[in-house]
């Protein structure tokens, strides 16, 4: 698995608390770029110089934040309560999680597990279903509340622990959903590129695109390109029409989803530029999901968008998957929109 | 990280899934050789380890734990190179969600077996039905991704092939422990601790009894290597280690962690045997936590108490939260306490002469 990858999921950057991502990329790309701005929301903002620059704007925009869950109580039994941050009960329990603890006044990482009553003391409905969010817990080890609380705070951050790797063919890693996409960005940044453009890595795409709104404020652009990583489906006994995307088939071209009804013009022009390069890619063929092409497409006066998605196989819990060659073609797509589009 | 955690740790990292306890019995019956000859360690047909420690000619007291941990199974293979299984034991279905495991696979031409990480399938949410969101698969609808193409998984993969858990071993506060198998590696260790506290009267020979160690294979799914172990044995007394549930929110009615192992009475259990274990617990002020249930408490006890002509039964237990999860946790206390508990009651069999 690629080093700058791996690092990039194994960041931790809960939506709302990005900061060692976005220090990590920005120490990569403040060299190759005219312009770094961290903005007032925490997005990072640059502007990367081409051999021209264009008559229109042009934006690239990744998100910097991931899935996970936020502390929301600590019971008198030291166990630690909290909310979820895009991610389902379904995959919660049985999991080993770690804290990044900051009752210290620094933060200190602690690990914890959710666990569940034995299933032998269990109903049979309630073996056929997870406890809702709130009812599950992580136990540090603690003995009481006071003693939770020497290392544990309310609005602390929870990550899933686990390790980044080959798995397969393909490779897993927690944050794939949108470390690939930032990826992406960086190899753009620290190539030669045509046109001069801005690039964002915004914050707080799942719980509402909301980063990217002030981001896409400030830039103004006349065409964005968003760099995501999207469901794919393509797994056990689902049917073909609801797969999504496949996995290995290249990036996947949006053109609609929940949030967004992309232009169809450019989105033909987009295409014939990756067909050019030969660029192996493949349409989104489920409107699902959405992105933070939606608020970007309607910012100010308006923006024409593309979104172009690395197919991820189980985003949003703890371990997910998708295939290099993909986060690669969804670079070369990049390139190719560069090279022709403007 | 203290050095009973790491010697536990070690002794987790031995998988052992039901007919598989091989690998594990020969590290356990290595780790005898502490306190016996080579010539009183077996491991038998089901791999059940039975050690001697002391003249076989003396009154027999068996302790024993089990040894094998909760896995899946392949049942098949499907077209596209997705796995279906089934549990062998009671995995808990709740937790294998986006759970990774290992699939043990026999290498080619090669001895012993090729690990393949896997993911279990969760359904993207766009997949769901509104209201089905919590709930759990059946295994029929629970798929196992290898991330290899369906052509390299159908000639690597057969039915029958294992799966189990990759969970890490978690160190937490306070000398607490997450892992998975905890139940019943946690009671290996405490009999082999036990055997460390006695060395020196195992050593000097004096104790009036002799010591059967017996790792049962098969408990999981129900106590089968305990059966034929123990008819091998031949105890008098038997004293089984095995955990048992704590409070935890969700279960207020139980045994607490960290206040000690748990000495046990059943209706099914000698009460003179569970009496005699209390007071020598009591004699060296340890700390332990007593309990009561009605009936056969689904542990190898219930099959061992009617081996042969019948064995005086007993159970010493640990309580561990999340039971049957990857992430179970134990407090290393009670671990300790246990092995507290089982040395005194072995050491009330001293020798007159040495008392």
């Amino acid at each position: 698995m690629d080093e700058l990858l791996k690092t990039l999921c194994e960041k931790n950057g809960l939506s709302g608390d990005e900061t060692d991502v976005r220090e990590y990329i920005k120490e990569i790309i403040t060299p190759y770029c005219k312009e770094v701005i961290t903005d007032n929301l925490g997005n990072l903002i640059a502007y990367k110089e081409g051999k021209k620059t264009p008559d229109v704007t042009i934006m690239y925009d990744a998100h910097t934040d991931e899935t996970g869950y936020y502390v929301k109580k600590i019971g008198e039994d030291g166990m630690i309560y909290f909310s979820s941050i895009g991610v389902t009960a379904a995959v919660t329990p049985g999991k080993t999680v770690t804290i990044k603890g900051t009752a210290s006044g620094e933060d200190k990482y602690i690990d914890g597990v959710i666990g569940l009553k034995a299933i032998h003391l269990t109903s049979a409905a309630e073996r056929n279903s997870v406890p809702a969010i709130k009812e599950l817990c992580i136990d540090i080890g603690a003995k009481s509340k006071e003693d939770a609380e020497k290392y544990v705070s309310i609005a602390d951050s929870v990550y899933f622990k686990s390790e980044a790797g080959k798995f397969g063919n393909l490779i897993k890693a927690k944050a794939l959903d949108d470390r690939a996409g930032c990826y992406v960005l960086i190899k753009m940044i620290m190539s030669e590129l045509e046109n001069s453009a801005w690039f964002s890595f915004s914050v707080q795409e799942e719980v509402g695109c909301r980063g990217t709104q002030a981001a896409a404020y400030r830039i103004k652009p006349d065409y964005a390109i968003i760099v995501e990583g999207t469901t794919a489906a393509d797994i056990g006994n689902v049917d073909d029409v609801k797969q999504v995307c496949h996995v290995g088939s290249g990036v996947s071209l949006s053109f609609a989803d929940r949030s967004t009804v992309y232009d169809p013009e450019f989105i033909q022009q987009v295409a014939e530029a990756a067909n050019k390069d030969g660029v192996k890619w493949q349409f989104k063929s489920y409107v699902a999901g959405g992105n933070d092409a939606g608020n970007v497409q309607r910012t100010a006066a308006g923006t024409k968008v593309c979104a172009l998605s690395v197919p991820v196989r189980y985003l949003h819990s703890r371990i997910s998957v998708a295939a290099e060659e993909d986060i690669a073609s969804a670079l070369d797509f990049c390139k190719a929109i560069d090279k022709y589009c403007f | 990280m203290t050095a009973s955690f790491k010697e536990l740790s070690e002794i987790l990292a031995i998988e052992s899934e039901c007919g598989y306890e091989r690998a594990f019995a020969e590290k356990m019956a290595e780790r005898l050789l502490e306190f016996t000859e080579k010539e009183n360690i077996e491991i038998d047909r089901f791999h059940n380890v039975i050690a001697y420690i002391g003249d076989r000619t003396k009154p027999v007291v068996m302790l024993s734990a089990h040894q094998d941990e909760l896995s899946l199974i392949v049942t098949n293979v499907e077209e596209n190179g997705f796995l279906r299984v089934l549990n062998i034991g009671g995995t808990d279905r709740r937790t294998l969600l986006s759970a990774e495991g290992y699939l043990k696979v026999k290498a080619d031409n090669e001895e012993g077996y090729e690990m393949l990480p896997v993911i279990f399938c969760n359904t993207p949410p766009h997949l769901l039905q509104p209201g089905t969101a919590n709930n759990v698969p059946e295994y029929k609808e629970l798929f196992v991704d290898t991330g290899l193409p369906a052509e390299e998984v159908k000639k690597k993969v057969r039915p029958s092939d294992r799966i189990y858990i990759n969970a890490p071993i978690t160190e937490l506060l306070n000398g607490r422990i997450a892992a998975k198998a905890l139940d019943d590696k946690i009671c290996v260790y405490a009999i082999l601790t036990a055997l460390k506290k006695l060395k020196m009267a195992i050593k000097h020979k004096e104790l009036d009894v002799c010591i059967a160690v017996l790792f049962a294979s098969q408990e999981e799914v129900g106590s089968r290597g305990a059966c034929v172990g123990t008819y091998s044995v031949d105890p008098d007394e038997a004293i089984i280690l095995d955990v048992t549930f704590a409070k935890q929110p969700g279960v207020p009615e139980c045994p607490e962690m960290g206040k000690g192992a748990v000495i046990e009475y059943s209706t099914i259990f000698d009460k003179n045997l569970t009496n005699k274990i209390k007071k020598a617990a009591d004699g060296k002020k340890l700390q332990y936590q007593l309990w009561a249930e009605g009936v056969n408490m689904g542990t190898d006890a219930d099959m061992v108490q009617t081996m042969r002509c019948g064995v005086k039964t007993t159970l010493v237990s640990v309580p561990i939260r999340n039971m049957h999860t990857p992430v179970e946790v134990a407090d290393m206390g009670d671990v300790e306490s246990a092995a507290d508990i089982l040395a005194a009651y072995l050491e009330t069999y001293l020798k007159e002469d040495v008392k």
